[in-house]
């Protein structure tokens, strides 16, 4: 990947972080899809211990996102950008080295939140805006900024400091414990770096990557991956993700990474309203023992929970046999669907304290985990149908058609899918107060409008997504 | 001289435009009819997009410096797509506006010339739209990964912006007689003049090889401005013509403040630098405007002075105009919205003098043109002053 938004250098075992995007470093998705791959890629370096991260210029560390983009992407696409930004945040807080967000300047919204992410904060001397501008704009901190606030500087401040949406200095900011130091402007980047070091020698080494895996995975980060190891196409508001041959031959990381890619690019789409993957080429070889692998194996984990958020229906079809981590995948979407030829193929199913597994109490009873059985056997516990049509992607396509507008209130299912899907693992409260949110948000849509108004008048609906 | 190629846009936007016209500007006709009467020199008016060679093929200055300009948007990423599609959308907002803002008085104008020649400004703004509407039709690229109708969505906001809901202030004034027509051609078009001259290095090469073309129209607007206010201001000097002296004053203090803050904030521009999208920061472009302001400003006063005083020599009612200084300039401070002060804290006199918030709704009615404050702009403004003002009581 070029990155242009994102430079990067390294002082010993510290990586210096350095978001470029003038004037203000603002948040797009441009920069926030090399931010994920950098920290990716220096995550799996095993010679970085600590990413510091700052902004270039002595104005902005970051002025959040970027409004012009919300203003002119329209709201489909805002709603799947907020959620991708959260995603790349959350990612960042799983990150094992040591972060600490250089603030040289004005630090607003999502930039705010961003550097919230970071385990210490340092600031630079002078008058420059801190804080949580949104409910001027008329929304909220989206990206974690609420709850990440929240539990650094206690409810009472976070409530303050969100609601009133003024900015505060970098001496306040320190005073209710927002930043850890504050340093001269002049060699401000060094003095974060001796921090980061200080901090560095107080902590055990964190568990790094073995040099040669390290290595391995550098140089897999540090090229493209082959073209061609995942396609995307769309239909009428249905993305079709296949991967293709190549991909079992590929290394898995990079087939991993091209999952991502193609994944990435449907769920920030505004036009797809349900998702496909194709299977049956295969992803991994179904003999290769990646799960020793715990980065490829987490990194794995990370790309699949990309399709368990995402507020759209997701599909998944296999007709062959499937790796554990495979049949990670396949959990991961909503249905999964094979023919009668795959019935004999073998899966392996996954074994551990996955917190998905737990969704599925009757289609995978716990005497199942960690065994190895047919798909046939999944058909019987209703966790795969099969499908005995002559060209049974092409049906499963016409299947999700229900699901897409105008005949299908999209948004509606696909909250329907979150609301069952998050709110299982969360507590009854937690759940309810998802569910109600989520109905709220319906309400304030058009597709309601139109439902409602379609029952009355005895039509069929003609939904558009909204 | 350098060639120019026009093309047509594609047909949606083409009939939009051309429906738009016939609502906004529908004396488009009047105009082709009698050109070669009031223009006989001049190529007759066309609605095409004219496109000239760029200036230089590669980015000269900033993040990109050495690139090659982009012919595609897609090639633009992150902030930069956003912010050429912000520069491009405001571009097209003041041609339409500015056309929604004349209609209203072009058929007030005290000379026929003078009418025909705001109907042929209004007619180059009309192309110079269709100019912007092409920059952003003609590129399928113009999309960012997850949208692909950013472009079309500006498109259609800019096809249902009225005066009062357009990008820069300038254009949300509603002109009140044709005074308007020509201090706004001498004062905002000049602004005008300045960003398309920036633009010209502009680093995504359709927008950059658009603007020759524009700032050559661009030139005729300036000229009329310049041509027709001086012989008002000439038959104002010796009690002729509709318009007092102090008529002129207030649409100078009326339009100055409003093409300054066209500029943006004197602080700003980094970024438009940084990406190549302009070739001066906001304080170096509005020093420029200003200094040209006070040369046409000492020039007025000298033609009024002139009038007063055929006798005397050009170089004599030059010097005299410096000191006289007849039409003034108001302060920077006067009437400025985007301070970044509270609006109860930008009340300041045409000196510059900070003015009690109290006073101020007053004092504009007697510096500002009468018929203004009776307008909802103004009422809109005031209602803001207003509405600050218990604050300001508590504090």
């Amino acid at each position: 990947m070029d990155f242009r938004f994102i430079n990067n250098r390294l002082d010993e075992s510290i990586a210096i972080l350095e978001l470029d995007d003038p004037s203000a470093n603002t948040l797009t998705y441009d920069l926030l899809h090399e931010l994920e791959y950098k920290f990716l890629a220096l995550e799996a370096d095993p010679q970085v211990q600590a990413i510091v991260i700052t902004g270039k210029g002595a104005r902005f560390f970051s002025g959040g996102v970027n409004i012009g983009m919300l203003l002119t992407a329209g709201k489909k696409f805002n709603s799947n950008f907020i959620l991708y930004a959260a995603e790349v945040l959350e990612a960042i807080t799983h990150s094992k080295k040591l972060i600490v967000a250089a603030i040289n300047g004005n630090i607003t919204g999502g930039g705010l939140e961003l550097a919230l992410v970071a385990h210490k904060r340092v600031a630079v001397e002078g008058e420059y805006n801190i804080g949580f501008p949104e409910v001027r704009l008329g929304v909220i901190p989206g990206m974690g900024g609420t709850q990440r606030l929240t539990r650094l500087v206690g409810p009472q401040t976070a409530l303050e400091m969100i609601t009133q949406g003024q900015f505060i200095s970098a001496e306040r900011a320190k005073e209710i414990g927002l930043v850890d130091e504050i340093y001269p402007q002049e060699g401000f980047l060094n003095r974060a770096i001796a921090f980061t070091r200080e901090q560095l020698n107080a902590l055990k080494p964190a568990p790094t990557l073995s040099s040669e895996t390290g290595a391995a995975l550098a140089q897999s980060l540090s090229t493209p991956f082959p073209e061609g190891l995942a396609t995307l196409r769309k239909e009428n508001g249905l993305a079709v993700i296949t991967l293709t041959e190549a991909s079992v031959s590929a290394d898995a990381f990079s087939t991993l990474r091209a999952l991502n890619e193609r994944l990435l690019e449907a769920r920030i789409d505004e036009d797809v309203y349900a998702l496909a993957i194709d299977l049956s080429a295969g992803l991994l070889r179904a003999d290769e023992l990646i799960d020793n692998d715990d980065f490829v194996v987490e990194y794995g984990r990370r790309v699949f929970s990309r399709i368990d958020g995402f507020a759209r229906l997701c599909v998944l079809y296999c007709n062959r046999a499937m790796s554990e981590l495979e049949m990670e995948l396949a959990l991961a979407c909503d249905f999964r669907f094979c023919d009668q030829a795959g019935l004999t193929a073998e899966v392996a199913l996954p074994t551990g304290e996955l917190a998905i597994l737990q969704r599925y109490p009757s289609q995978l009873p716990a005497a199942l985990a960690g065994k190895q059985v047919t798909l046939a056997r999944l058909v019987e516990t209703g966790l795969f149908r099969c499908i005995d049509e002559e060209d049974p992607l092409a049906w499963v396509a016409r299947y999700m058609t229900r699901f897409l507008p105008p005949n299908g209130a999209s948004t509606a299912i696909g909250y329907a899918k979150l609301a069952i899907s998050k709110g299982y693992a969360e507590s009854i409260p937690s759940a309810l107060l998802l569910e109600r949110h989520l109905q709220e948000q319906l309400f304030i849509g058009a597709d309601s409008q139109e439902g409602m108004s379609a029952y009355i008048e005895k039509r069929t609906p003609n939904f558009k997504g909204a | 001289m350098a060639a120019i190629n026009e093309y047509t846009i594609d047909k949606k936007y083409h009939d939009a435009l051309i429906e738009w016209q016939r609502k906004n500007f529908p004396d488009i006709g009047l105009l082709e009819k009698y050109w070669d009467v009031y223009f006989p020199n001049d190529p007759a008016w066309r609605l095409t997009a004219k496109l000239s060679e760029v200036k230089a093929d590669l980015i000269n200055q900033g993040k990109y410096q050495g690139v090659k300009k982009y012919a595609t948007a897609r090639e633009m990423k992150g902030s930069m797509l956003y912010q050429a599609l912000r520069i491009i959308k405001a571009q097209c907002s003041t041609e339409l506006g500015s056309i929604q803002q004349h209609m209203d008085t072009v058929n007030t104008c005290y000379t026929d010339k003078a009418k025909f020649s705001v109907l042929r400004i209004m007619a180059e703004e009309f192309r110079h739209a269709y100019q912007m509407f092409w920059v952003l039709s003609h590129d399928p690229s113009w999309s960012t990964t997850g949208s692909s109708r950013i472009a079309e969505n500006t498109l259609d906001e800019l096809l249902s912006m009225n005066t009062g809901s357009h990008v820069l202030d300038a254009f949300n004034i509603p002109f009140t007689d044709s005074l308007d027509n020509v201090t706004f051609a001498c004062f905002i078009d000049r602004v005008g003049r300045f960003q398309l001259t920036m633009q010209e290095e502009f680093a995504y090469a359709p927008m950059a090889a658009s603007m020759r073309p524009m700032l050559k129209e661009e030139a005729f607007h300036l000229k009329t401005g310049w041509e027709v206010l001086k012989e008002i201001c000439e038959m104002a000097a010796v009690g002729e013509g509709p318009w007092t002296l102090a008529d002129i004053q207030k649409k100078i203090n009326l339009w100055y403040p409003r093409a300054l803050e066209m500029f943006g904030s004197e602080e700003g521009g980094e970024s438009n630098l940084e990406f190549s999208f302009k070739t001066m920061s906001n304080k170096e472009a509005i020093g420029g405007y200003i200094k040209e302001i006070e040369w046409l400003l000492n020039s007025l006063n000298a033609a009024i002075l002139q009038r007063r005083h055929p006798e005397l020599s050009k170089e004599q009612v030059r010097l005299m105009a410096k000191e006289t200084a007849i039409l003034r300039l108001p302060s920077t401070r006067f009437l400025r919205f985007r301070s970044g002060e509270g609006i109860h804290e930008s009340t300041f006199d045409v000196d510059g003098n900070r003015i009690s918030p109290f006073e101020y709704i007053n004092y504009l009615t007697r510096v500002l043109p009468e018929k203004l404050c009776s307008t909802e702009y103004f009422r809109s403004y005031t209602d803001r002053i207003r509405q600050a003002l218990p604050t300001m009581t508590a504090a």
